[in-house]
């Protein structure tokens, strides 16, 4: 490869943003290999959660009778240690592969916190995204994607209750956001 | 023919987009709007956007990780 070809690769692939499509043939691919190897489906949003129970056990709060953990037996998980929990190393994956992308491309920079709207808008959003995933036992990747992925009414139920809650919340964004 | 500017830093799409819509209906015929935006994906989200409008559109890297989008109404 001559280094003109160098620049155009890196200019396409690294610097530039790839289709949607590209970027579901990966993500498709990378949740097969994620079903062959931890023989469970895809979903992280409840390592949030983990990260909680595991903070409140170590304060010596006890939270084996806690509903949330005991229900589906999430008890379990805290067994594990910090780094066995699948749904920790992709969150932790995640922010990694995020940053290097964003390295890699010559774009990642400590973002100011632009004014007292946007805190209140993203504590108020991640609030609600949060609990709301925790209601729902996961978030638009374990309760949506993952249970259409196995034929579960679940998932289209969630899929379409998004759908009016992203309708709400566009409305909500735009009425006292922009 | 004006020029306006947008400072559209630190917010996440969708809302660079829906900023630069209304932010064109102040704007007369063949004023410029400079959108910076420090979010990459508003480079396609807002070309995307207002692909129906033809506005002709141009992107410029202002630095690292910071960009203007200039669109001419």
């Amino acid at each position: 490869m001559n280094s003109q070809n160098g620049q155009g690769f890196y200019s396409k692939y690294i610097k530039g943003v790839w289709p949607y499509w590209l970027g579901a043939v990966f993500l498709g691919l990378l949740n097969v290999l994620f079903l062959y190897f931890y023989h469970r489906f895809w979903s992280f949003s409840a390592a949030f959660a983990y990260w909680g129970g595991w903070l409140f056990q170590e304060l010596g709060v006890s939270i084996e009778n806690w509903p949330y953990f005991n229900h589906y037996k999430y008890i379990g998980i805290f067994k594990e240690t910090f780094f066995e929990n699948t749904e920790t190393l992709l969150v932790l994956g995640m922010i990694g592969g995020a940053l290097l992308s964003a390295l890699a491309a010559g774009e990642f920079r400590i973002r100011k916190v632009k004014s007292k709207k946007h805190v209140y808008f993203a504590l108020a959003g991640g609030f609600l995204m949060g609990y709301g995933a925790r209601l729902s036992f996961g978030c638009n990747i374990g309760a949506y994607l993952s249970a259409i992925g196995s034929m579960s009414l679940h998932g289209w139920i969630f899929g379409i209750f998004t759908f009016f809650g992203a309708l709400v919340g566009s409305k909500i964004l735009i009425k006292y956001f922009l | 023919m004006a020029i306006y500017f947008l400072d559209a830093l630190g917010d996440m799409c969708p809302i660079p987009a829906l900023k630069a819509e209304k932010k064109l209906k102040d704007l007369k015929e063949g004023d410029v709007l400079v959108v910076e935006s420090d979010h990459s994906c508003a480079m396609t989200s807002i070309p995307n956007y207002l692909k129906k409008r033809k506005h002709e559109i141009t992107i410029e890297v202002v630095e690292e990780g910071i960009w203007q989008i200039k669109i001419v109404k």
